[in-house]
């Protein structure tokens, strides 16, 4: 059987790029993002007695650091903070900058249950759990985000789209 | 499914695997055609969302488990004999100001989602030694007829937690313990439990350093529960809004005595 330190070290070489993405798209500020994986992973060392399956490594982790970031509400300074890069031309690097900078401007309420989705592999059920919403106002916001995000990158109206909304926000 | 609801779902679950979202992507060349453009899309967001993580990150995690103690929990191979160590850190929390003790036991429980979802049972051998190492006596108290039914708890200075305890005989906790641990609240040693209640889970902490004056009841977004003196200090029962905690309150019965730590 692994130590606690073999267990320990194999979770934070697996884990450690996924989770700081994770932080980094929720809190759009790279040396807050470092302290929210520096943070889970302590507590995720405190707490190792309780992972007893490693195929649950990477939820329990996102929802540890979910957790933490939740616990602290965010600055002022926090909102409409843009990855450094500047377009420079038409490579697949600007659009890159342009998705990003389209990521970091949908409201939290939006980005974290795509993140959720798209990095975290959870599924609409587990997304409505960690949110404690319904399963269709997860839908709703995942529909939401999506639709923000193709009329901002398509250059379409948003009325192209389906305009009835099945599901109602909260 | 129609062509609405398809393109509802390419927005809230692109990559479905669901068989009536495939049969209509197959059936209609403007909802596949849609769908392509909708996966497209998802490439590019995930293209943009793998950011690199800061050099050396990895490396600085590690460094500072390093230095960080480790809060222990007991595991079925310990011997009951095994000494509890406190850690000399406490675990951090983020607020600058210093809070109430009610709001101390609630940002603990927020803190540790881990211990609410653990699913137990944890054994009669492990609890005592997470009771005894705080100098804790805890159990049953037999039934009392005045309190069934879910009466009034005791008022100021009511709690009787001593006095006739050489009378009373103790009785196993009736019970399920899920959780057991030692933890660090407001820097000092205290016991972190955590039973089924009727609702979900309940966190019960007992502070043999801390002391409060009278029953306080507390309350946050989803939790509600109570911080009460002890005979030798305080304990904090806390569960989901609605569970009945009344009863629970009136039948556990706490003791501390020197501690081992």
């Amino acid at each position: 059987m692994n130590t606690s330190q073999e267990r320990f070290t194999a979770l934070v070489q697996a884990w450690t790029a996924d989770l700081y993405r994770f932080a980094y798209w929720l809190t759009r500020d790279r040396q807050r993002a470092e302290d929210l994986v520096q943070e889970t992973f302590l507590r995720a060392w405190r707490s190792l007695a309780q992972l007893r399956d490693d195929q649950a490594a990477k939820s329990w982790l996102f929802t540890i650091l979910r957790n933490e970031y939740h616990r602290r509400p965010a600055t002022p300074g926090d909102a409409g903070k843009f990855p450094a890069e500047e377009p420079t031309d038409n490579s697949d690097a600007t659009q890159d900058w342009i998705v990003r900078r389209q990521i970091l401007a949908l409201p939290e309420e939006y980005r974290e249950p795509l993140l959720l989705q798209v990095l975290g592999g959870y599924d609409c059920d587990e997304i409505a759990v960690l949110l404690g919403v319904s399963r269709a106002a997860v839908m709703t916001r995942l529909f939401r985000a999506r639709q923000k995000l193709r009329a901002a990158l398509a250059d379409k109206p948003a009325a192209d789209l389906p305009a009835k909304d099945h599901h109602e926000l909260p | 499914m129609n062509c609405l609801e398809f393109r509802h779902a390419c927005l809230t679950e692109p990559d479905s695997r669901d068989s009536e979202f495939r049969a209509h992507a197959d059936a209609c060349r403007a909802c596949q055609a849609f769908l392509e453009e909708q996966r497209l899309m998802e490439e590019q967001l995930r293209r943009a969302l793998a950011i690199a993580p800061p050099a050396g990150l990895a490396a600085r995690v590690m460094l500072k488990q390093s230095f960080a103690p480790r809060r222990w929990v007991p595991r079925l191979a310990v011997a009951a004999t095994v000494l509890m160590a406190i850690a000399a850190t406490s675990v951090t929390y983020l607020w600058n100001r210093p809070l109430s003790l009610e709001a101390e036991v609630l940002a603990h429980i927020h803190a540790e989602p881990e211990a609410l979802a653990a699913p137990g049972p944890v054994d009669a051998d492990k609890l005592a030694a997470v009771l005894r190492a705080l100098g804790a006596q805890l159990d049953s108290a037999p039934g009392d007829d005045a309190m069934d039914g879910g009466g009034t708890s005791p008022g100021m200075g009511e709690v009787d937690r001593v006095g006739s305890e050489r009378s009373r005989p103790r009785r196993e906790l009736a019970v399920e313990v899920r959780y057991a641990g030692i933890c660090d609240i407001r820097r000092r040693p205290g016991a972190h439990l955590v039973l089924a209640g009727e609702r979900g889970p309940v966190t019960v902490l007992l502070m043999p350093d801390e002391r409060v004056s009278q029953r306080a009841p507390l309350r946050t977004g989803d939790l509600e529960g109570v911080v009460l003196p002890v005979d030798g200090g305080s304990m904090a029962i806390v569960g989901s809004r609605g569970e009945p905690l009344n009863a629970l309150e009136h039948r556990l019965r706490v003791q501390f005595r020197g501690k081992d730590v």
